[in-house]
């Protein structure tokens, strides 16, 4: 079996493979990507003209060099967020300055700074304003240089003409735009302008787009103005307004409409600071560099970050990844968790109610009240009370207990109001017996017409969810016995009411039970919580630390990939694959098993696992099916996917949906998924099966995709595995 | 236009007391379907005796019950008793809506593994479970309740021998007020053994207690009689915490809830005086309220109900074979089912309803069955319209026990249907033949 052998060999090659990503993605950066591939193609547009080259290879190596003696982190270095300032400085030298021993030395000292600025602004940035650096620190290092550099006696040098645009005859927005590319690396030539173009398009289709909407909106205001600094200026204003596109329209911002419109406006500001800015500058003899793209983004940023709703666009919520990737990972988790609020609310009761008044629902969830729901319990046929109905002892909801929907603390209890007989209601304390928890600052959750006497808490009281609040009683305006729940802003009594979303709630319909994201109930809807058996979550758990070899079989290949679970530094948990690298996230709740998302290769036999258990309520009974969303992008061809990018943004879905059983067979766990979407044969588009061995977990998944069918196989563990622990005992 | 029925005269003694000669004589309404299949094609189809099972009863009850304790504690199993009811269709029902097994003998454990039910989902009970099917049940993981201390040495023996730590629950009996003792069950806990196994048990550390199970009686009405099991099981289970630092995976209080039918001693009809399955739960939860771990450690709560939950869904069918006067006065009709099929006819007034239009005045009847035996009685006094010859009757609530401990005796046994969803049925068990009874005999080779 090819399994690495070889300990010496290994971390060699990973201080190769880390000084490599540091050297390739200092370059990537530029385009605010994190790929080797689009790094290399940079490098390869500065091999046009080889003693830029030269320049930019030696201010990055030197860059990563004064990262070392210094001691930065070194995930920073390798992530290229400490040399990409570096690179800038390093052209940007050279190319005015030449290779003379004396502008050698200035170059050399101002990249040393600018890795240096580079980590203090990353980090002031970053702690005072949640703002990321751009190139600010090569702005503030290169302006230095151009102030020295004439004391030093060192005469400035005007960039060399691009050979190749007279020749080529293209049209001038186009040849403007793609010298004003290849002026990011002081070459403004078309055919550095078509790499990088190349590279954009390779990083991201939608963030190429968005470079041409910036270039277009540029173009509009360009072609109007008069430009006394001549022809490198209008280049400067272009690719300024191209890059504050890419930023806000599909970076900081997730693609959609709102984000091209405010990617166009960008561009449009990016103009106007460049404009606004050029009798300053040429005052004082300073070219314009990137300075305007890095006040309008900073900006935009901070201002966009003071609205009230996060929407149209909405800001990414996390470090950034392509356009395509931040779009799709937003709209998968939209769908899959709903919008409302990292709590997880869970119904309020044991076993299964029925919802009698839903939200914004007649006769009293009205207006500020609208967000509320009532329960009771309904038998089979909906009837609410055997009997006569005319005591509160014929209600089968009567004096059943009432939970705490979620983790929080006690403020304010309500108790000692009589339960009204079965059709009057206490209009005078309308709330009745209350129990309102403090779940996060403004948000709280109310229960009330509770029976009196009935609430064992009190409150400063911390409660988990499960916990019993009180019994149902019908006290307050309550005709009948019923639960009252709504979330809210504030502990007062009657506080307007917040959206509510009800996580891992199933809605039972007859035969089956139905476990979506996130259930709003509606009137008539039965709903409970899922009732999780420990059997299960021992299936799921994963040993932290312990490393299992698969075998991944695709169509006719098949490899070893070797997957560790691991704990991460606050609790997170995931399980890693090494080769192809690719990282799994995911979450075991006391109700749920949930993937959160995985990043890395997409040969990684992790995705396979995502698209098999993307979620597991720990309830396993064969009424119960539950649904999720796989983002679709990941399972489309190369060439395809490309095509659906441009158009992602504009459209809506881009999600897989998919709806999964679990059984018991035998000692195993089986859990079959099937997506909605069929092939012409009228066959799944996507079929997963997982299944889980007791005291083994996880030991097959198969995905069949397309109607092409990849397995991954848990194989036995070996001895030979270097660094897992070497598989003693076992189950 | 049919014929109109002749109906026999008869004399009607005038009883001081009543408000009228008719004053005890419901009306009665016919059975002539049962969900949507027509009694008169069931016999057509299956013959007559025959009986038939109510799918959708059986999970309607069985939700109820879910419901009833599922709405008041977090986390219920129910565990089917199989010697209620073993027919392989009845059990997948129970099975199909998430119930575990309860079962009580070698054949009754094979009978689960069989219908598909994970070793891990059986509870094993029971008093004589012998080496060999403790060592199945311990080594395969499923749940056995040790009964008595030779039991449980046993039991430790296996564990080492197989060098597993298996988990096991100990079985006690426990006096409840108004409830006859079954102290032959189990260790006892008022006179302190039950302490003591549980004392033995964790100082032995080869076994892990998981949990504990009491089985009160059967047909217990009084649902305060639940409520003083859980609480005592309760005060048991926070000791065994306190004590040995246990936490107990289940309490399970067994089954005995009373079904909807009539004990011959019972005044009221069962139809009145069966409490609701929410009255059991209430009791039950109020008795469990007294443990006092944490909310999050809380055992699951574990019911072996059985009668409860099928007797209400099995009907038998019977056909009148013959009228006849007693001496004393009474109509005596014989049926071709007795004793032999309805074993419980012993111990209930099973409900008896007409399935076709009756006329005439009822009058006090006696229902024989076919057997030459003089305990063949199936009622011996009830209110009946005359009946005709040929005409059919239903017994109400017999799924529970009858198809379990019926007899081959002097007739076959007969055929099981299930009525599913719209009236479609099927056969559970087909009517004997002359070789299912010849089949397992052998001829001695000097005969």
């Amino acid at each position: 079996m090819a399994v690495d052998t070889d300990p010496v060999g290994r971390p060699v090659r990973e201080a190769a493979i880390a000084l490599l990503d540091a050297f390739l993605l200092s370059y990537a950066q530029l385009l605010f990507s994190r790929s080797r591939v689009v790094g290399l193609l940079l490098l390869m547009a500065t091999a046009v003209a080889p003693p830029m080259l030269a320049a930019g290879a030696l201010a990055v190596l030197l860059a990563m060099a004064a990262a070392r003696i210094v001691g930065l982190a070194p995930e920073a270095v390798r992530s290229g967020l400490v040399g990409y300032n570096a690179l800038l400085v390093g052209f940007g030298g050279f190319a005015l300055y030449g290779a003379g021993p004396d502008a050698l030395a200035l170059v050399a000292v101002a990249v040393v700074a600018a890795t240096l600025v580079t980590a203090a602004v990353h980090s002031a940035f970053g702690t005072h304003f949640n703002l990321p650096a751009l190139t600010v620190p090569f702005l503030l290092v290169f302006l230095l240089v151009l102030g020295a550099a004439p004391l030093l006696g060192l005469p400035s040098r005007s960039l060399p003409a691009d050979p190749l645009a007279p020749l080529l005859d293209l049209p001038a927005p186009v040849a403007s735009a793609l010298e004003g590319l290849g002026a990011i690396f002081f070459l403004p030539r078309v055919d550095v302008g078509l790499i990088v173009f190349l590279a954009l398009v390779v990083w991201s289709r939608i963030g190429a787009l968005l470079a041409v909407v910036g270039f277009a909106a540029t173009a509009l205001v360009g072609s109007r103005t008069v430009l006394a600094s001549g022809e490198l200026t209008r280049l400067a204003i272009g690719v300024n307004g191209a890059l504050t596109a890419m930023a806000l329209g599909g970076v900081w911002f997730v693609p959609s409409p709102a984000s091209f419109v405010l990617a166009f406006a960008g561009a449009l500001g990016s103009c106007l600071v460049s404009l606004g800015l050029l009798p300053l500058l040429d005052r004082l003899g300073l070219p314009l560099l990137i300075l305007p793209f890095n006040l309008t983004v900073l900006l935009m940023l901070h201002a966009l970050r003071q609205r009230a709703a996060d929407r149209w666009p909405k800001a990414v919520d996390f470090a950034a990844g392509t356009p395509e990737e931040n779009l799709t990972y937003f709209r998968t988790r939209l769908a899959r968790f709903g919008a409302r609020y990292l709590i997880r609310f869970q119904a309020p009761f044991l076993g299964t109610w029925t919802c009698t008044q839903g939200s914004d629902d007649r006769p009293t969830h009205r207006g500020p009240w609208r967000h509320a729901f009532d329960f009771e319990v309904a038998e089979d046929g909906g009837a609410l009370f055997h009997g006569a109905g005319a005591e509160l002892t014929d209600y089968h909801c009567y004096r059943l207990p009432v939970l705490a929907t979620a983790a929080g603390t006690v403020v304010r209890v309500v108790d000692g109001v009589p339960d009204n007989p079965v059709g009057s209601a206490n209009l005078d304390e309308n709330w009745g017996n209350a129990v309102v928890l403090w779940h996060a600052p403004g948000l709280h959750s109310l229960v009330c017409h509770l029976s009196p006497g009935t609430i064992k808490i009190r409150p400063g009281d911390v409660v988990r969810p499960g916990d019993v609040l009180g019994l149902c009683g019908s006290s307050g305006r309550s005709p009948r016995p019923h639960l009252h729940f709504q979330l809210q802003a504030s502990d007062r009594l009657g506080a307007p009411t917040l959206p509510a979303e009800l996580r891992d709630v199933v809605v039972v319909r007859g035969e089956d039970d139905r476990l979506p994201g996130t259930v709003v109930p509606r009137r008539d809807d039965r709903v409970r919580n899922l009732q999780p058996a420990p059997e299960v979550a021992r299936l799921l758990a994963w040993e932290p630390e312990r490393t299992a070899l698969f075998a991944v079989t695709s169509g006719r290949t098949r490899r070893i990939e070797r997957i560790t679970a691991e704990v991460g530094f606050y609790g997170d948990l995931k399980l890693r694959a090494e080769a192809p690298p690719a990282t799994l996230h995911y979450d075991l709740g006391e109700t749920v098993f949930t993937v959160l998302d995985t990043i890395g290769a997409p040969r990684s036999a992790l995705h396979l696992l995502h698209a098999a258990l993307p979620r597991i309520p720990l309830e396993i009974s064969a009424r119960l099916s539950w649904t999720d969303h796989l983002p679709r992008r990941r399972f489309l061809p190369r060439a395809a996917r490309a095509l659906l990018d441009l158009a992602a943004p504009f459209t809506h879905g881009g999600d897989v949906e998919m709806t999964y059983r679990g059984a018991r067979e035998g000692r195993d766990l089986v859990v079959r998924g099937e997506s909605t979407r069929r092939l012409p044969g009228g066959t799944p588009w996507l079929a997963t099966e997982a299944r889980f061995r007791h005291g083994q977990g996880l030991v097959r998944v198969e995905v069949s995709l397309r109607g092409r069918r990849h397995a991954v196989e848990r194989i036995e563990e070996t001895t030979a595995a270097t660094g897992g622990p070497t598989g003693e005992g076992g189950e | 236009m049919s014929k109109p029925r002749y109906e026999r005269p008869v004399l009607i003694r005038h009883e001081a007391g009543l408000m009228n000669k008719f004053g005890r004589v419901q009306a009665l309404r016919p059975l002539t379907e049962i969900d949507g299949a027509a009694v008169d094609e069931l016999v057509a189809a299956y013959g007559s005796p025959l009986f038939v099972f109510s799918e959708r009863t059986l999970v309607e009850r069985a939700r109820e019950l879910k419901e009833a304790f599922a709405r008041r504690w977090p986390r219920v199993r129910l565990a089917w008793s199989y010697k209620t009811n073993y027919l392989g269709g009845i059990c997948r029902i129970f099975h199909r809506e998430g119930a575990f097994a309860e079962v009580v003998s070698d054949f009754e454990y094979d009978k689960a593994l069989g219908l598909g039910v994970p070793p891990d989902h059986i509870h094993w009970n029971g008093p004589y479970k012998t080496d060999a099917a403790l060592t199945r049940a311990l080594a395969g993981g499923a749940i056995v309740h040790l009964d008595h201390f030779d039991e449980l040495a046993a039991a430790e023996r296996i564990a080492e021998r197989l060098d597993l730590r298996p988990s096991v629950a100990l079985r006690i009996s426990l006096s409840v007020e108004g409830v006859p003792e079954w102290s032959r069950f189990g260790f006892h806990l008022e006179s302190g053994q039950a302490r003591d196994a549980v004392a033995r048990l964790v100082a032995g550390n080869r076994l892990e207690l998981v949990g504990l199970h009491c089985h009160l009686g059967t047909f217990i009405a009084d649902v305060r009689a639940y409520g003083e099991q859980a609480r005592k099981l309760a005060r048991l289970a926070n000791e065994i915490r306190e004590r040995h630092g246990v936490r107990l995976g289940f309490i399970d209080i067994g089954g005995g809830f009373a079904s909807h039918n009539t004990l011959k001693e019972q005044y009221l009809p069962g139809t009145q005086a069966t409490p609701p399955f929410s009255r059991y739960a209430e009791a039950v939860i109020e008795g469990l309220c007294e443990l006092t771990c944490p909310a999050r450690e809380q055992p699951l709560l574990v019911l072996e109900t059985g009668r409860a939950l099928v007797d209400d869904a099995g009907t038998l069918i019977a056909t009148v074979h013959a009228n006849k006067r007693l001496p004393d006065g009474r109509r005596g009709v014989v049926l071709d089912a007795g004793v032999n099929v309805l074993f419980t006819a012993f111990w209930y007034r099973h409900d008896v309803v007409p399935c076709q239009e009756t006329h005439g005045t009822p009058e006090p009847t006696v229902l024989f069955g076919p057997l030459c035996m003089n305990i063949d009685v199936i009622r011996d006094s009830l209110l009946l319209p005359p009946l005709q010859v040929g005409d059919r009757i239903a017994l109400r609530n017999c799924g529970a026990y009858n198809v379990t401990q019926w007899m081959q005796f002097i007739t076959y046994r007969p055929a099981v249907v299930l009525v599913g969803d719209g009236g479609r049925h099927a056969l559970l068990r087909r009517c004997e033949t002359l070789d299912d009874v010849v089949g397992p005999e052998q001829t001695p080779p000097w005969l």
